[in-house]
């Protein structure tokens, strides 16, 4: 709990630093998030160069407007916003957000106690990356940033209706992709067994 | 099912972290020192680079304007001396009474005549040298005048007017160098009675264009308003601007209200895992 505190307290003096502009403070700050922003950032654009520009980007607006940051509610939360705000206005430029991909409905259910002790994040990203642009930013939205479909819409301008099935057909499509994995997986471990 | 796909990729990636190239933080540290603002700036002296060249051309265009009659009147005019000589020449046999009749004509005659005493006013001089020829004789003055008008103006009708048509082709010969006789129409030597004359002809445009002396008066506050409507055009931009990133920051705020109890929930239960 201590350590929390403290913890706290030197990201409050990083930010105050940040807020007068002090290069360190900067710097220290970029040190301790941009991995975490990055990871992010990559979730919802495949192409690591694009991801690291977004990033860039995310941090200038960042260092801009730490001023406004009222210190309420998390830090990184925040800046994960922005991160986020940042990647979606690529995504809008790029204008590949909703492409409808039919996928038919998977019968059987992946054994997720076996995936997740056997899969590695980063195979779940490469799943999350093969996804269409729309599926892909609406899944990472609502499944791991935790918006619910209003706030997706708004933040897309889309309608909830179209969150919701562009998220329903996210999940059908990784469902997809883990029972396959699954199978590769347990089929090689019946080769190596034997 | 839905969750525990959610769930899956939430745990797995949530916290994933990408280690960035060093590269990035020179790019980043770069574009925080010189801040957004330096972006306005550029715009906005762009904007009134821009409107200032503006400004300043159509200011230097007006002054161009208002010095240029004295050369524009004088090509002009040159174009406008056929005409008049035309008018006095061919265009008239339509009514010789006019010419006949008028004594202004003879007014006309006499004062050119003394200006006809100046060098290289060849045109007039010799159109005159008709009417100029009687003059010793003043009081014989009006028939011989008028007689001599007339021939010179239906050529071919006895012998003064062969000589008078001779030198009307001469006229129509020295009509290039008419530099003087377009200088003495500006001088105003041509009253408005050639000048009503003209307005038969579609060349007078042309003529009265040059004539004009100053299409507007110089406006010495333009350049006043033209500055004061800048600083009110960039203070509206620099408004709207200003409301643009409010509204900005709003929806993000409002958006944080809104996600703040997820992650805080979020934080709490991992506190909680902890704990």
């Amino acid at each position: 709990m201590k350590l929390h505190i403290q913890r706290s307290l030197s990201e409050k003096e990083l930010i105050q630093g940040c807020r007068q502009g002090q290069e360190k403070a900067r710097r220290r700050l970029y040190e301790l998030y941009s991995g975490r922003m990055l990871g992010l950032c990559r979730r919802y654009v495949g192409d690591r160069d694009t991801a690291e520009d977004i990033m860039i980007q995310g941090f200038m607006r960042v260092f801009g407007r730490i001023a406004q940051y009222s210190g309420e509610g998390s830090f990184e939360g925040w800046m994960k916003r922005i991160m986020i705000n940042e990647a979606l206005g690529y995504l809008r430029k790029a204008k590949t957000m909703y492409l409808e991909v039919d996928i038919e409905k998977a019968e059987q259910e992946p054994d997720f106690g076996f995936l997740e002790s056997h899969l590695e994040a980063a195979e779940l990203l490469a799943m999350i990356d093969r996804m269409p642009p729309g599926y892909k930013t609406v899944f990472n939205l609502y499944a791991i940033e935790g918006y619910n479909h209003r706030e997706i819409g708004a933040l897309l301008g889309i309608s909830e209706n179209t969150s919701k099935s562009q998220l329903s057909r996210a999940r059908m499509y990784l469902q997809h992709q883990l029972l396959e994995r699954e199978r590769v997986e347990k089929l090689n471990m019946k080769q190596n067994g034997k | 099912m839905e969750n525990k796909i959610d769930r899956l990729f939430r745990e797995k990636l949530g916290g994933m972290e990408v280690p960035p190239a060093p590269r990035n933080w020179e790019a980043i540290s770069r574009g925080a020192a010189r801040p957004k603002t330096a972006v306005h700036w550029a715009r906005w002296a762009a904007a009134a680079a821009l409107l200032l060249t503006l400004g300043l051309g159509y200011v230097f265009e007006r002054s161009m304007r208002r010095s240029e009659p004295a050369g524009g009147s004088l090509s002009e005019a040159v174009g406008s001396a056929p005409a008049r000589e035309g008018q006095g020449g061919p265009a008239t046999p339509g009514r010789p009474q006019d010419s006949l009749a008028q004594p202004e004509n003879r007014a006309e005659a006499a004062d050119p005549g003394q200006a006809a005493v100046q060098p290289g006013l060849r045109q007039v001089a010799v159109e005159r040298s008709g009417d100029v020829k009687p003059q010793p004789a003043p009081d014989m003055q009006d028939e011989p005048e008028a007689q001599s008008l007339l021939t010179a103006l239906i050529p071919g009708e006895d012998e003064a007017a062969d000589g008078a048509s001779g030198m009307l082709i001469a006229a129509d010969q020295v009509q290039q160098p008419d530099v003087a006789a377009a200088q003495l129409a500006d001088n105003g030597v041509q009253p408005e009675a050639a000048q009503t004359a003209f307005e038969a002809l579609p060349i007078r445009i042309v003529y009265k264009k040059g004539l004009e002396p100053e299409p507007e008066p110089y406006d010495k506050g333009l350049m006043q308003r033209g500055m004061e409507k800048l600083t009110a055009l960039t203070d509206e931009l620099k408004l709207s601007e200003e409301a643009r990133e409010k509204l900005r920051n709003t929806k993000e705020d409002l958006l944080a209200f809104n996600i703040r109890d997820l992650i805080n929930r979020k934080n709490n239960e991992n506190n909680e895992l902890e704990e």
